[in-house]
């Protein structure tokens, strides 16, 4: 198991969000069907303590990539704040700002377009290392965090079209470590790469972080990575957290219908017909409409009644869990649907 | 393709399975112009009537086999020896006019991203219905009617007028279930889907299979699926082909095999698809790149159990339990 969160850590968290929100401008034929504009991240609060991993876990359309962006600063927030270290990003000097840039470092699903075709891997690392200068010669550093991540130093005259995905993809790790980042945050880190490459990449992402203290957030779709890495886990579906709490407990006592879904979604085995009609999330994602305040998983949820069409707050479901769904809130959701 | 050079009598190694044999790879090698081999000896067998799921990871060759099987393969790269039967009729070195019959009558596909694979200037509709009149040469009104029919059935909510719109208006999910329709429409025999659900979320996933599941099982259809993710093989298959780096490692019932794997890459697979609650798994090392020199199991470099003779010496693919076969010296 991952070393679990101590409860008396009393330092301020890595990285904390307070009711972050971002809204995107209806635009396309997507969004005029849609008539109203949901924002893509809707009131987030989030906590990530030192050294912890999280996954932030949902299918298109959830915010999760959005909220990734939000805490990189990759997008500006509307409303809410982004406290760093306990410090409030949005107001940080060009300096602090600076820090903050290699502080926080991101890995890419697809590490054929995060590195640049024409350059050398070495020398993309050698950029992103600008960020925070090596005390020594910058070569000889790229060698040892190319080595640590698990390639020769070779790698660093290779071209990513010389490579494999697995190998590019521990490359873009080395590139995210060359700054020495508190925080990594990675989106889809294993998504494009093979089963059997996708745990390579996680024990390397296990060892780093023990080495060095890391903090990770990894979004993603893949429920088998959240279960081999994650600590925590928060299930969010059009852009709220529907879930979240410690992975195992979430996983195997979900008090939300749409994470019981998912798993269920998931686990392609074990079907039969009676559980499948009360445990299967039908249809596709649907927007709601402006004068609907309920639960955004009404229309597709297989117990929605007519209480689910009133707000649903995120509440607490167990020591340190938390779901949105009064169902779910007041005991585990029975699996005859009844 | 090539008529002259390639032995054409070879029999899979897969024989004596229940059912009646429909498709028969055997001994396929493809390769480059420039000569790099990308299968080598491919053995498949599809029974009529069966599910069989091809898994492997990127570099296995389980798309290139398709695309033999089809007579699709990309431009520069050609079979160079080995055989395809659908039934009795031999398919490697058929002229094109010919395999153009057989697609989408006998044998159809359905691949990754539908929305791509459909003509994005026309309507769905017509497409499809182009693809049955093409092959059975029923009058417009009844192509268009069994078009419209086989969408709704496919569950395409309003299918008369979404037959209308163009690919761009379906979602990820919806555009594969059009693909599907125009895969089936003229009731194939065998129904390739290479990797049919790939990229899509895990709830549309699950619907897309179910679809695909309920359509081959009505029409008695054979299915080839094929995927990297041998969840998805697992539910949907009742015989599974282990392929890596252009070879069958292992091939058999789903569930001998994925309950009793032979080749420790399969049993690594089995590892990887359901690790223990905190444990990290994975095969070390990577698939060899097409080109490297073989000497001894293909798998060896990667196999913890390798010994100077798996190094050496190549296994033969052979029967090793009733009806399962594998190519390991440690079996």
């Amino acid at each position: 198991m991952p070393p679990s969160v101590t409860s008396e850590t009393t330092a301020a968290p890595v990285l904390e969000l307070r009711e972050l929100r971002k809204t995107f401008a209806p635009r396309g034929l997507l969004a005029r069907r849609r008539g109203v504009a949901v924002p893509a991240v809707d009131g987030i609060d989030l906590r990530l303590e030192q050294g912890s991993t999280t996954a932030l876990v949902g299918e298109s359309g959830s915010g999760k990539s959005t909220l990734a962006r939000l805490i990189l600063h990759l997008h500006k927030a509307d409303s809410g704040e982004i406290l760093f270290g306990g410090e409030q990003v949005q107001g940080l000097s060009e300096r602090d700002f600076r820090r903050f840039r290699a502080d926080v470092q991101m890995v890419f699903q697809n590490p054929l377009t995060s590195f640049d075709p024409m350059h050398t891997i070495g020398s993309s690392i050698k950029e992103t290392m600008r960020l925070r200068p090596p005390a020594g010669d910058p070569d000889a550093r790229v060698r040892e965090l190319l080595e640590e991540a698990g390639l020769s130093a070779r790698f660093a005259d290779l071209r990513p079209r010389d490579v494999s995905g697995g190998e590019l993809q521990r490359a873009g790790i080395a590139r995210a470590l060359s700054v020495t980042p508190k925080l990594v945050v990675m989106d889809e880190p294993t998504s494009a790469l093979d089963m059997s490459i996708q745990g390579q990449v996680l024990e390397l992402l296990a060892r780093l972080q023990r080495d060095h203290d890391l903090t990770y957030l990894i979004v993603t779709h893949d429920l088998r990575t959240v279960r081999m890495v994650a600590e925590r886990v928060v299930v969010m579906y059009l852009g709220q957290v529907v879930e979240e709490g410690p992975t195992h407990e979430v996983f195997d006592d979900p008090r939300h219908p749409y994470t019981r879904g998912l798993l269920y979604a998931h686990d392609l085995a074990d079907r039969d017909a009676e559980r499948d009609a009360n445990v299967r999330i039908r249809g596709s994602l649907r927007y709601p409409t402006a004068d609907e305040r309920g639960c955004r998983l009404v229309g597709r949820c297989p117990l929605a009644v007519d209480r689910c069409r009133e707000p649903q707050p995120l509440a607490e479901t167990g020591p340190d869990r938390r779901a949105r769904c009064w169902r779910g809130a007041q005991g585990p959701l029975d699996t005859a649907g009844a | 393709m090539t008529t002259e050079t390639t032995p054409r009598e070879r029999r899979t190694a897969l024989r004596g399975l229940p059912g009646e044999p429909l498709l028969e790879v055997a001994g396929l090698e493809v390769a480059t112009a420039a000569g790099v081999k990308l299968l080598h000896g491919m053995e498949l067998a599809v029974p009529a009537g069966a599910r069989v799921g091809i898994v492997g990871e990127s570099g296995s060759g389980k798309s290139m086999t398709a695309a033999a099987v089809l007579g699709l393969l990309p431009d520069g790269v050609r079979a160079t020896a080995g055989s395809v039967r659908l039934r009795d009729r031999e398919l490697s070195g058929l002229p094109e006019r010919e395999l153009r019959a057989i697609r989408g009558r006998e044998i159809s596909i359905v691949y990754q991203n539908a929305v791509t694979s459909l003509n994005p200037l026309m309507p769905v509709g017509e497409q499809i219905a182009r693809v049955c009149r093409t092959h059975t040469g029923v009058s417009k009104e009844a192509a268009r009617e069994r078009t419209v029919e086989l969408l709704d059935r496919l569950g395409i909510a309003d299918a008369r007028s979404r037959a209308n719109d163009y690919p761009h208006h379906f979602s990820g999910g919806m555009a594969q279930r059009v693909a599907i329709a125009m895969a089936l429409i003229c009731d194939p025999a065998l129904l390739i889907a290479d990797e049919p659900t790939t990229g899509l979320d895990a709830t549309i996933q699950a619907q897309v299979l179910d679809v695909i599941d309920g359509s081959v099982r009505e029409r008695e259809a054979a299915l080839l699926l094929i995927s990297h993710d041998l969840g998805v093989i697992r539910a949907m298959c009742d015989h599974v082909a282990v392929v890596y780096a252009g070879e069958l490692l292992e091939f058999g019932a789903t569930e001998e095999v994925l309950g009793n794997p032979l080749s420790p890459y399969t049993a690594g697979l089995v590892r990887c698809l359901e690790p223990a609650d905190g444990e990290i798994a994975y095969i070390p090392g990577r698939i060899p790149a097409p080109g490297t020199p073989r000497r001894g199991c293909v798998f060896a470099p990667r196999c913890e159990q390798a010994t100077d003779s798996c190094r050496t010496r190549q296994p033969e693919l052979s029967e090793l339990r009733p009806h399962h076969w594998a190519s390991c010296h440690h079996q």
